[in-house]
Formats: structure tokens, C-alpha cells, sequence
């Protein structure tokens, strides 16, 4: 038996095992991967649909490559949580898979022994972790030392190029530019079209090889179908969802659409879960549990929920708004149908499209004024500046001021790193690349209208998404709307449901949670520092509508702006969400607002009437102090505390003990209500809820 | 080190010699100091392959079957080739501080080191600034002295580095507290342009508010012999400083102790190897050490020459024309080895 014949042979048997399926053989292309890796030790991207079995290939040839007596593999993947099939399937080779995330901190100490020992043989690890010195210094220095073999997972997030760019790959990819061909590197990825690839091809140096598999998939009908409003949207899911074979995604723009669409669907019965980034961890591992045993009928999620998941039998994925870029939605819609011979991919498309991914376009570099801001406040400090000592120096939010340190960070050269827990300058002169943010911009708009053009297409809509991705002439599909010549499901919904809609759409209210911590230092003369005890904090409080929502958002603006007066439609729906829906518990028995030097008469005039409403009296307790700058113009917690705080002024308490309801407009970033209630509590006011007319708060994602 | 990764060379001088961790503990083995390095590459080349070879799996498997040169990848050597990971992820670093590495191929590697040092010039330089002050055609003063000085020699330091900007010369120094960092104060305060040689710490010294922007701004480069996190110890600072000497046209001691510490040592070094010549601080009440160094052949030079351009210009004319320098270093030759 020839040397090849041997490895063939060995890498068979670890498939075999690996599956536990005695008679199994390599699907298209993967034996020539692991072949590249192991025999040649060289560097490779592999470009296949999900389900072709990547992690087959870096699993099998990392045990061949440990059998010949080469180092661990390392494997960054932005995907570990949802890993956990993987890693059984490792074990299953012998082979001792290790994850580290800043949920295991703990077991640092202990890996780092393990690796010493040589007693792992893949490591898992995000690709922030990567980025942070302590961990690469203590926990990587030790196993980089030896590393058999490199794989990105996503490969195509280090192109800029790419749908879903993360900053932290740039770093990545960086890495590869500098790591010598003694390590062989293997890249995968379910998404790259010729520009990616050609862009990581760039980054990784020439003699990186491609294995591009086919992007077709056959079990998928598609179907668009425009819906301006919300009402209708909604409306239409209600009544096709459960006609819908078995579960699927249902995929938003917005946390905040997540959550009205998920509350939508469960009022009319339909087992549906809002899922995104805000989720805690763990609750997103027990939804995406519950989704893979068909124990939901949808989860309704933004793109947080993408990469990696895995569900073969995902039977349909419905987009409520138009997504970015049609590598976007090939990528969320490639998730349905893998091991099913029909499955429904439905293009929703409304009003609000087009405004919400213009507003992501263009929020997605920072300000070169917010670049300035931070880079001055560095520059100027002997030993840098930890997080909150740049908020206290700097008028920017902290997301915006982590925003500009994340991109300055993993630019390269530098003009920023961290040091233990404090941002430093370098001696890099930065200039903002100006022609490649326009660039990638102007890309950005393309896709969107590419995205467009599909939603408005008259012919195959598969083939469209085909050409979109680069493969040439690509047959008519059969399947989908257009090429059956009808609509495959209805493109409106019933009357009956449409009003209920409606009438949900108009009844959307969004809660205030109380904040619990004063910013750090706080403000010590008023005795605001550390935990907000229960003795200050208010109560849950309510806000009526969304900032210029199709709700009661515009009424609210218009009554503010430009009538100068809130109409008489507001006060009753404010009471009967109060009286009706939130039902505050103990009930309110006065009612108070928020002063303002501004506009004294608006808000106090709508708080008379709401008490009026409400049948419970209405008392002034607060006045202003002195006049204080918009919160709005403050763009961060310790800004907004210092501007407000001490601001008010008790001028008596109606029913001292008594539970008050305090009435503003506009809630933003809580700090006035926590202020006020603090204060009305002090002077022995009972519990005290916050209601708003409109909130700021969640919009934009 | 900008663009598409190291040039091979680099990257194979850094596998092999290169450090990456500030904690020497995380090392497995010990890089090759450069004896080894030239040893290796020798061996190597007079058996047909070369060090480059070791980047390629297939040449590193020819070496290893071949049994005239399979013995010369020792365990420590196959151990230091597999970092390759460590190495990429250091040199990402350092590049995305604003730091370079070169090696002694590289057409920005000071000219002078592969002069006078020959095979003895250190494999690698690192540092953060403008490299092309490193070959630049122009005069070129070393500053050196103790750290601990009075206030006369603290001026006089200041003041050469002041009136070499003057005259158009290049400060040369350690960057150490005391009488480095005073010359080199003295150049930049005075528009001149300097280069400071470090053991050690060049990440704290480049990111340091009183440097930064020199560094950016192309007045001041900074290099070493050990990586950017490398920490500053008295073993590093012996070893660099005969690089300080090499890199100049001419050296000026501030302050010597007699027969003891970096300064005498790297002093009498010099005037023995004859690289450049010394000159050294006098008074009218000069201290043992600068006595002993004027004693050993130094040329003596007084504070109102530094503080005169003309003076400082003639006298800087005189010394340097009027010394001998010695044959090039016969090692020379092999620094090829890379080519
Ligand atoms: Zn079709």
C-alpha cells in the first residue's frame, strides 16, 4: 500500500468512527481537503453549503496530524455555543476538544495546565478572545507554540467585503498574513461570493486553494410578497404560520420588531419567541433547544440568531423586513429545507424597509468627530484611560465611545490598545481611510438595491440569487412563485384578522425598567452613588408608543413640535393602557409630572387631564431648579446623572405614603424618572411609576 | 513590516532567534542566540540547502532524510520551527502598534552594524519610528554617560545633543534615565532629529506621552535588539551597548565610573575595537573614569566646545578624520548568508 493509499485508508476509518456508520464515505471534495491539510500541510478555503460537513474535515484531519506527532489545532469560530454537536462528534475521534469564553473563566487556570500537559487536542475559541492580551498571553502563549494546524470558521467575516464584517476578524486575517507556511491553515465558510473570496485570497497569500461546492437549494419555494404596514404584515403571519410545515425563523430588522411580532403571534395562539442579542445565554441555548425539537413554532429573530445554527428539517424562514444584501438573505434563507423536500422561504416586504438598513449603512463606521473625540482624550492622559474614565472626559454614549475603541483597536497600525483595564495612544498617526469607507459604503447601497430589485423581480427568483452569487447561467428553479406562475401562498390576509392586527399595532406599549446602579463615581454630595436602593428606585413604569412609531408615536411628535399641546386621543389611550392594560400595582392615587423650564405648560397640562381621566387628583410636587441642558444633548450616563441631578425641587408631597403616577413625554435614558422618583420618594412620596408618552429607547436595534 | 506579512527572511530569523513573550517562562526553548543562528545557516548552506528551506514542509522533510544534514535539526530547533503561531501573533501585534521588525537582510538594516559587527550584528532590530533615519547620510554623535549625573554633566549632555542638531548631526543614545535621555531631549528641543537605542521596554518608552509624538512625527526612531515587550534588564542593556557606538560617526562619554559599569565597559570596548572614535567629558576636576578614558586614548573635549556650533563642528571634523578605522571585520562575509 502506497503512502497515499495508507493516509486514504486511516482518514476513512476516522470517518467511519467519527459517524459511527461503518459503511459511510467521503461526500464530494472532503477527502481532497483533509488530503491538502495533512499530506501537503498547506492552506485552503473551503466554500460549502451548511450541512456538507466542514467540521468532518477539521476534526478528521486534526487527528491525523496529531497521529503523525504535529501540535493541537486551534479553531476560531464566532459560533462555540452552538458547537456542542460538534465537539460530541470530536470525542467520538479521540480527539480532546477544549473550548475557552469568558463564560469558563474559572476553568482557565485548569486548561492552561491541560495544554501544558499536551493534553488537548483542538482548542475552540471566539475570535474576540483573540483580541484580548490576558488571554494571549496566559492561556494561547503556551499552545501557540505548537500550533498543527490553523482553522477560521466564517472565514468570510475577515474579508471587509463581507455581509457581515466583524472587526475582530481583521485581526484574523492579519494573523494569517503573518503566520509562515510551516502551518497549515484551513478557512470554511456557507457564504462568500468572488469578491470575498478574492479578498481572502489577497489576505492569506496566493497559495491558498479554494473547494467551492454548488449553493443551490433544491427543496426551497420562494415567494415575495409586499405588505406596506406593519398591521398587514403581522396580519398575514398570523393567519399563514401555522400553516407552515413544521417550525421555522421568522427573521426581523430590530430587537424591538422581535418583540412585537413574537407578542402578536402569542396573543393569537401561536407558539412564537422573540430572540436577539439581548437574550441572555443561556435563555438563547434553551430557544434554540426548543426550536430544534419543534417544541416552537417560530422564533422571531434578528440576524443575532445565523451563523451555524443547525436544523435540517427547518421547515420555512420568513423575513418580516428586507434584509441588507442578498447574501444576507440567501445565507438566512439556506438555514431552511436541508433534509426536506419543500420548504417556504417568504420575502415580506414594508414600509420601513428601506429607512431601517440605510440607517445601519450609515451608522456603521463611526463619526470621524467621535474618533476625534476619544483620540484626543488618550492623547492627552500620561497613563491612558480606562472605559469610564473616557465617558467622564468625553459628551459620547458609552456604545458609541466602545464603538470607535473597537474599530481603532483592530485597525492596523493602531492608534489605540488596551493595557490591563486602561486605553492607551500609541505612536501611530491615524488617518481615517476615507476612500475604503466610501467605498465599502457605496457597496453597501448596491446590495441594498440589488436587494430591491429581487423584491420587485417578475422571473425565477432562485436564479436571481444564484447570478447574485456568482454562478453563471443558473436554470430556472420550478419552484417559486414566478416560475409557478402564481402566488404559492396568499399574498393578503382575511379582514377579520387584519383589524385585530390593527388594533394590536395601536395598543403596543413598551416598558421602563427601573435602573438599579447610580454611575460610577455618581454624584456623592446628593448621596447618589453605588446601588440604587429599593427605598429610591422607581417602579416599572410604562411608555405608550415608540419614538415616532406608526402606533401613537407621530401623534405624540406632532402634539410636542408642533401643536404644542398633546390631544385629547392620547389622554384616553394613555389611561386605558394604564387603567386597562399595565394596571400598576398598588394603584396610583395621585398623579405628578416631570417640570420643565422649556415648555412649562405641555407636559403638566396632559398629566391634569390624564389625572382627570383616571379619576384621581393631579398635584405639581416637583419644580425645576434651574434650567438644564436637553438630556437628549447628553450622550452618556455620567453626563446625563450630572445634568440632571439636584436639578428638582419638592414643593410638597399630596399624600405622603400614597403610590404616584410620574407623567413625562419622553423617556431616553431613564435618568430623569430615577432622578425625579428619588427625589419624591426622599420627601415621602409611597412607590412611585413612571409613564411615558413616547420612549427613545431600542430605536435603531 | 506593512502589507502582505515578513519577508521570508524575517520570518525565518524570527522562528528561530526571535522572542514573543514578555515572560521568558512561556518559552519551551531557547531561541538561538547569534552564534547558533550563523552556525545553523553555515551548516545549511554547505549542504546545498539554506535557511529559507525551513519554511517549506517538503525541504524541511529533505533535510531530515537527509542524513548528512538530519542531526542539525536538533529537538530545540524542530521546537523553536512550530512556532509559527506565536510568531504571527506577535509580529500582528507589533505591527499594529506601530512597531517594525527587520533583519540583517534588509536593505533598512543600519549598514554600520553589518560594518563593524560583521556576524556578530544582531539577527533582528525592532523599533518604532522612521527606519530611514537608520541609513541616512548625515553626521551622526553617540551620547553616553551614567545614570546617575550631576547638573554639569546633565547640561553638557543636553547641550551636545542641542549643537549636533545645530551642526545637522544625528543624536545617537541609550534612552536611559540620566544622561541618554537628556541628550536626546536636548536634540529634539532643538529641531534636531536623534535615535535611541533600547535595551528593552521599547513598547513603554514608544507609547509614553513624552515620546509619542516624536516617534509619529518622524524626529525620534526608536530600536532594539529585543522585541517590543520585552522587558528592560541590565543583561539586555550590556549587550546593547556597543550598537549605540557602531551606529555613529563618533562617541562623546558624559560621565564614566572607573573601571566599572555599562559605560567603561562599552567605552574601553570601543577604543580597543577601534569602531569609532571617543571622546569624553573634561573639566578642570575630571572624574577617575574620564581620566582613566582619556588615559586609554579617548579625546578629551570641554564643555565651551560643545556650547560653540563652530567649535563643535571643527573638533567633531578633526577627531573623526583623524582616526584610523580597522580592517572590516572578516565575518562580514557571512551575513550574506540569507542572500
Ligand atoms: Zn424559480
Amino acid at each position: 500500500m502506497s503512502n497515499d493509499e495508507r493516509l486514504y485508508q486511516e482518514a476513512l476509518t476516522h470517518l467511519r468512527t467519527a459517524l459511527n456508520q461503518p459503511d459511510a464515505i467521503f461526500r464530494d471534495d472532503q477527502y481532497e481537503a483533509i488530503e491538502h491539510l495533512v499530506k501537503d500541510r498547506r492552506r485552503l478555503l473551503v466554500v460549502q453549503r451548511t450541512g456538507w460537513g466542514k467540521s468532518l474535515v477539521y476534526f478528521i484531519a486534526t487527528r491525523l496530524l496529531r497521529n503523525r506527532g504535529d501540535g493541537p489545532a486551534l479553531l476560531i469560530s464566532p459560533l462555540l455555543a452552538l458547537m456542542r454537536d460538534q465537539i460530541r462528534m470530536a470525542g467520538n475521534l479521540g480527539l480532546r476538544a477544549v473550548t475557552i469564553n469568558s463564560t469558563n473563566t474559572k476553568a482557565w487556570h485548569e486548561i492552561e495546565g491541560r495544554i501544558e500537559c499536551d493534553e488537548v487536542d483542538i482548542l475552540l475559541i471566539s475570535p474576540e478572545r483573540l483580541g484580548n492580551e490576558k488571554f494571549r498571553e496566559r492561556v494561547l502563549a503556551e499552545l501557540a507554540w505548537r500550533v498543527g494546524l490553523f482553522i477560521v470558521d466564517e472565514a468570510h467575516c475577515i474579508s471587509d467585503w463581507g455581509h457581515d464584517f466583524r472587526p475582530d476578524y481583521r485581526r484574523i486575517g492579519r494573523i494569517l498574513q503573518y503566520l509562515p507556511n510551516t502551518v497549515p491553515v484551513l478557512g470554511t465558510t456557507a457564504t462568500a461570493n468572488d469578491r470575498v473570496i478574492a479578498d481572502i485570497q489577497e489576505q492569506v497569500g496566493e497559495s491558498l486553494r479554494i473547494i467551492r461546492g454548488p449553493i443551490k437549494r433544491e427543496s426551497l419555494r420562494l415567494q415575495n410578497i409586499m405588505l406596506p404596514t406593519q398591521s398587514a404584515r403581522l396580519a398575514w403571519l398570523a393567519e399563514q404560520v401555522p400553516r407552515m410545515p413544521g417550525s421555522g425563523i421568522i427573521y426581523c430588522l430590530t430587537i424591538k420588531d422581535t418583540q412585537n411580532v413574537a407578542n402578536w403571534l402569542q396573543s393569537e395562539g401561536i407558539e412564537a419567541h422573540a430572540y436577539s442579542g439581548r437574550i441572555e445565554h443561556d435563555e438563547r441555548i434553551e430557544l434554540e433547544d426548543r426550536l430544534l425539537r419543534n417544541d416552537l413554532k417560530a422564533l422571531v429573530a434578528t440576524s443575532a440568531l445565523g451563523m451555524g445554527f443547525d436544523k435540517p428539517d427547518l421547515g420555512f424562514v420568513i423575513h418580516f423586513q428586507r434584509p441588507g444584501s442578498v447574501i444576507h438573505y440567501y445565507q438566512q434563507i439556506g438555514r431552511a429545507g436541508r433534509a426536506l423536500p419543500d420548504a417556504y422561504a417568504v420575502l415580506l416586504c414594508g414600509e420601513e424597509d428601506e429607512a431601517i438598513t440605510s440607517y445601519f449603512l450609515e451608522t456603521a463606521f463611526p463619526p470621524e468627530r467621535h474618533i476625534d473625540s476619544v483620540l484626543d482624550a488618550l492623547r492627552n492622559s500620561d497613563n491612558g484611560l480606562t472605559l469610564d474614565e473616557i465617558e467622564r472626559t468625553v459628551n459620547l454614549k458609552r456604545t458609541q465611545i466602545e464603538k470607535v475603541l473597537k474599530r481603532l483597536s483592530t485597525e492596523s497600525p493602531t492608534p489605540v490598545y488596551k493595557q490591563g483595564t486602561a486605553w492607551r495612544a500609541t505612536p501611530v498617526e491615524y488617518r481615517p481611510d476615507h476612500q475604503r469607507i466610501e467605498q465599502i459604503t457605496a457597496l453597501r447601497y448596491e446590495e441594498q438595491a440589488q436587494m430591491r430589485e429581487y423584491m420587485e423581480r417578475q422571473q425565477c427568483l432562485m436564479g436571481f440569487l444564484e447570478t447574485a452569487l456568482g454562478i453563471v447561467d443558473p436554470e430556472p428553479c420550478g419552484r417559486c412563485a414566478p416560475c409557478m406562475g402564481q402566488p404559492i401562498l396568499p399574498d393578503s390576509a382575511g379582514w377579520e384578522i387584519a383589524s385585530r392586527a390593527h388594533q394590536f399595532v395601536r395598543q403596543q406599549s413598551y416598558g421602563i425598567e427601573p435602573r438599579k446602579r447610580w454611575t460610577n463615581p455618581g454624584v456623592p454630595a446628593l448621596g447618589y452613588t453605588g446601588l440604587i436602593s429599593n427605598e429610591l428606585r422607581h417602579e416599572p413604569g410604562r411608555a405608550l408608543s415608540l419614538w415616532r412609531d406608526s402606533g401613537w408615536g407621530e401623534m405624540v411628535y406632532a402634539g410636542k413640535f408642533q401643536r404644542e399641546r398633546f390631544p385629547r386621543k392620547l389622554v384616553e389611550v394613555g389611561a386605558e393602557l394604564i387603567r386597562d392594560r399595565w394596571r400598576p400595582e398598588p394603584a396610583p392615587t395621585w398623579v405628578t409630572c416631570v417640570p420643565s423650564l422649556q415648555r412649562p405648560e405641555l407636559v403638566p397640562d396632559f398629566a391634569q387631564r390624564l389625572a382627570d381621566e383616571l379619576g384621581i387628583p393631579f398635584f405639581p410636587a416637583l419644580k425645576k431648579r434651574y434650567p438644564t441642558e436637553e438630556q437628549k444633548s447628553r450622550q452618556n450616563s455620567y453626563q446625563q446623572l450630572k445634568n440632571i441631578a439636584g436639578s428638582f425641587a419638592i414643593t410638597g408631597i399630596a399624600r405622603p405614603g400614597q403610590p404616584v403616577l410620574l407623567v413625562d413625554d419622553i423617556v431616553d435614558s431613564r435618568w430623569t424618572f430615577t432622578v425625579a422618583a428619588a427625589e419624591l420618594r426622599q420627601a415621602g412620596s409611597g412607590p412611585v411609576f413612571p409613564f411615558a408618552l413616547t420612549t427613545m429607547f431600542g430605536v435603531g436595534g | 513590516m506593512t502589507g502582505n506579512g515578513l519577508p521570508p527572511e524575517t520570518e525565518i530569523t524570527l522562528l528561530l532567534c526571535g522572542g514573543f513573550s514578555a515572560t521568558r517562562r512561556d518559552e519551551p526553548a531557547t531561541p538561538l542566540n547569534v552564534g547558533e543562528f550563523n552556525n545553523l545557516a553555515d551548516a545549511l548552506t554547505s549542504h546545498g540547502f539554506s535557511l529559507l528551506d525551513l519554511l517549506d514542509h517538503t525541504r524541511q522533510e529533505a533535510i531530515r532524510s537527509d542524513p548528512a544534514t538530519a542531526a542539525l535539526l536538533t529537538p530545540r530547533i524542530e521546537t523553536l520551527l512550530t512556532r509559527g503561531t506565536a510568531m504571527a501573533m506577535a509580529a500582528e501585534r507589533w505591527n499594529s502598534l506601530g512597531f517594525w521588525v527587520i533583519d540583517r537582510t534588509s536593505s533598512r538594516y543600519p549598514e554600520r552594524f553589518r560594518e563593524h559587527l560583521g556576524a556578530s550584528a544582531p539577527p533582528l532590530l525592532y523599533g518604532a519610528g522612521d527606519t530611514e533615519l537608520l541609513n541616512r547620510d548625515q553626521p551622526r554623535v553617540a551620547v553616553v554617560g551614567s545614570r546617575e549625573i550631576d547638573t554639569d554633566g546633565e547640561a553638557f549632555a543636553r547641550t551636545v545633543g542641542a549643537t549636533s542638531a545645530r551642526i545637522g548631526a544625528l543624536t545617537v543614545s541609550g534612552g536611559a534615565r540620566g544622561a541618554d535621555r537628556t541628550a536626546i531631549d536636548g536634540a529634539l528641543e532643538a529641531g534636531g532629529e536623534a535615535i535611541a537605542i533600547l535595551p528593552g521596554a521599547l513598547q513603554q518608552v514608544a507609547t509614553s506621552r513624552a515620546y509619542r509624538s516624536m516617534v509619529s512625527e518622524g524626529q525620534l526612531t526608536l530600536i532594539s535588539p529585543y522585541h517590543p515587550g520585552a522587558k528592560f534588564t541590565a543583561g539586555n542593556a550590556m549587550g546593547r551597548n556597543r550598537l549605540i557606538y557602531c551606529l555613529a560617526d563618533l562617541a562623546i562619554v558624559v560621565e564614566s565610573a572607573k573601571e566599572s559599569g555599562g559605560t567603561w565597559a562599552g567605552a574601553t570596548e570601543t577604543i580597543n575595537a577601534g569602531w569609532v572614535p571617543v571622546g569624553v567629558r573634561q573639566t578642570s576636576n575630571p572624574s577617575a573614569g574620564n581620566q582613566a578614558l582619556i588615559d586609554l586614548g579617548a579625546v578629551p573635549i570641554t564643555p565651551d566646545t560643545v556650547s560653540s556650533p563652530d567649535a563643535f563642528q571643527t573638533w567633531f571634523d578633526t577627531t573623526t578624520s583623524s582616526h584610523r578605522p580597522p580592517e572590516p571585520s572578516p565575518a562580514s562575509q557571512q551575513i550574506r548568508l540569507l542572500d
